[in-house]
């Protein structure tokens, strides 16, 4: 059964929605670039040293394999929170794109 | 087919069920959030039911007070538990609570709702024998009434965006009033500044309850005893700080208030006292690998030093302290945070 076809039936039943249907859209993925060649990639780490790890092999090979640019490696502060707005602006700025990574 | 006030039993069944097909339960049954009983819980809040209360992370979505309404008649609120819910999602949302983190990290908490003020007997909700347990219908289903809005409206879905690591029994419910007719000091909410006449709520990141076993009525050993279980090396606040949180029973406070000890005494006491060396701490590994960087330790501390004495959270304010539980129990309790902070909101009826 779709997520359509969900609220069908709820509406069949005389029930209100516990969710925001609209929520999962108002999240898009980040515009696709046609090549990473020559581009300036930001690598944004959160501190946490099995994350650090992750990034850093990450940019090695994309740096490696797809002749970046350039490589930016910024941190956060904390792991837990976003980035502050001075790194994105300065990320946004200076890259083409961005990788994050994630792990504890 | 159940439009309007009128469901048949089938009706309700498929409704039931329906809400575990759809992933909008906590993984119990829900009560079937029909149109009129929503209607009558957004009255009950006395706000608009368009009315934004927050967009909960991680997922973003939209919490309108007609949402929080679906979902506290889920958990099986009554009307007049609306405010309590409301607030203590709009609490959640003060940047010092980091929702986000505490939704989606790999450690154990899960939001703690405590209330305090008039309402808490207004609601009947439990600061007594079992307030953490089961038996009390407002703090099952408050408690519950949020955790399903950070569910459904949040997105913080288990295994997904979620992605604690054992979780924790509190994700179904946890919420608990303080006793303050058992307390001999102010009210949490009173020594925060509010009136004695308000009524609030206030939101943490609790691990699960510690039991303080202590059967003698020795002031100054009981906080030891205490002290020495707040900085356990595993404790993940020994790196983070943030706040934390102690729950004092009856018993101790009685003999507490007796020997003079008033809550700045003891949380002064428990900061000198529930500390490790950094030559330990740095067996204990912090998150992030390195103990030199990977702390958010006082200024003070000299990570290189290892006999220094890291404190479990970086100012006494840090230790948030209230009277709960049952008479004649010789216990107390204590909840490690996570790096974030509590956060207290006045609920507006």
């Amino acid at each position: 059964m779709t997520v359509t076809n969900y609220q069908d039936r709820m509406r069949e039943l005389g029930l209100a929605l516990p969710i925001d249907p609209e929520a999962a859209s108002r999240w898009r993925a980040a515009p696709r670039l046609d090549t990473l060649h020559d581009k300036v990639g930001g690598f944004l780490g959160n501190r946490k040293a099995n994350a650090d790890l992750l990034l850093r092999d990450v940019g090695e090979r994309l740096a490696k394999d797809l002749e970046l640019g350039d490589l930016i490696a910024v941190d956060k502060y904390v792991y837990s929170r976003p980035a502050a707005a001075e790194v994105i602006s300065e990320l946004s700025a200076r890259c083409d794109f961005v990788v994050t990574a994630i792990a504890d | 087919m159940g439009y309007g006030p009128i469901m048949l039993a089938s009706d309700v069944s498929d409704a039931i069920e329906l809400m575990f097909e759809t992933g909008w339960t906590d993984g119990l049954p829900v009560v079937p959030p029909s149109e009129p009983l929503v209607r009558q819980f957004v009255e009950s809040a006395g706000r608009g039911g368009d009315e934004l209360i927050a967009e909960l992370p991680p997922l973003g979505g939209r919490a309108t007070v007609e949402r929080i309404a679906v979902n506290a008649v889920m958990a099986g609120c009554r009307p007049e538990h609306m405010p309590v819910v409301i607030t203590a999602l709009e609490a959640m949302m003060d940047e010092g609570f980091n929702l986000r983190g505490v939704m989606c990290s790999t450690g154990i908490h899960t939001p703690l709702l405590i209330v305090n003020g008039p309402i808490v007997k207004e609601l009947d909700i439990n600061g007594g024998y079992n307030c953490f347990g089961s038996g009390w219908r407002a703090n099952a289903t408050i408690g519950r009434a949020v955790k399903l809005a950070l569910l459904n409206l949040g997105g913080a879905i288990p295994g997904e965006t979620n992605k604690a690591t054992f979780g924790h029994p509190g994700a179904y419910t946890y919420c608990v009033a303080e006793d303050e007719d058992a307390s001999p000091w102010l009210p949490m909410h009173v020594e925060l500044g509010f009136a004695p006449t308000d009524s609030t709520v206030s939101v943490f990141p609790a691990e699960a309850p510690h039991n303080i076993m202590y059967h003698a009525s020795h002031s100054r050993n009981f906080l030891t005893v205490l002290a020495d279980t707040m900085c356990t090396l595993g404790n993940v606040q020994m790196y983070v700080m943030g706040d934390t949180l102690v729950v004092i029973g009856p018993e101790h406070a009685k003999f507490l208030h007796r020997d003079g000890w008033n809550k700045r005494d003891i949380r002064q006491f428990l900061f000198e006292h529930a500390r490790k060396p950094v030559r330990k701490l740095r067996q204990g590994g912090p998150p992030q690998g390195d103990s030199r960087r990977g702390h958010f330790w006082p200024r003070y501390i000299d990570a290189d030093d290892d006999d220094q004495m890291v404190p479990v959270v970086r100012a006494p304010e840090r230790i948030n302290l209230f009277v709960a539980g049952g008479a004649g129990g010789p216990h107390s309790a204590y909840l490690p945070g996570w790096g974030s902070r509590r956060v207290t909101r006045k609920i507006q009826r």
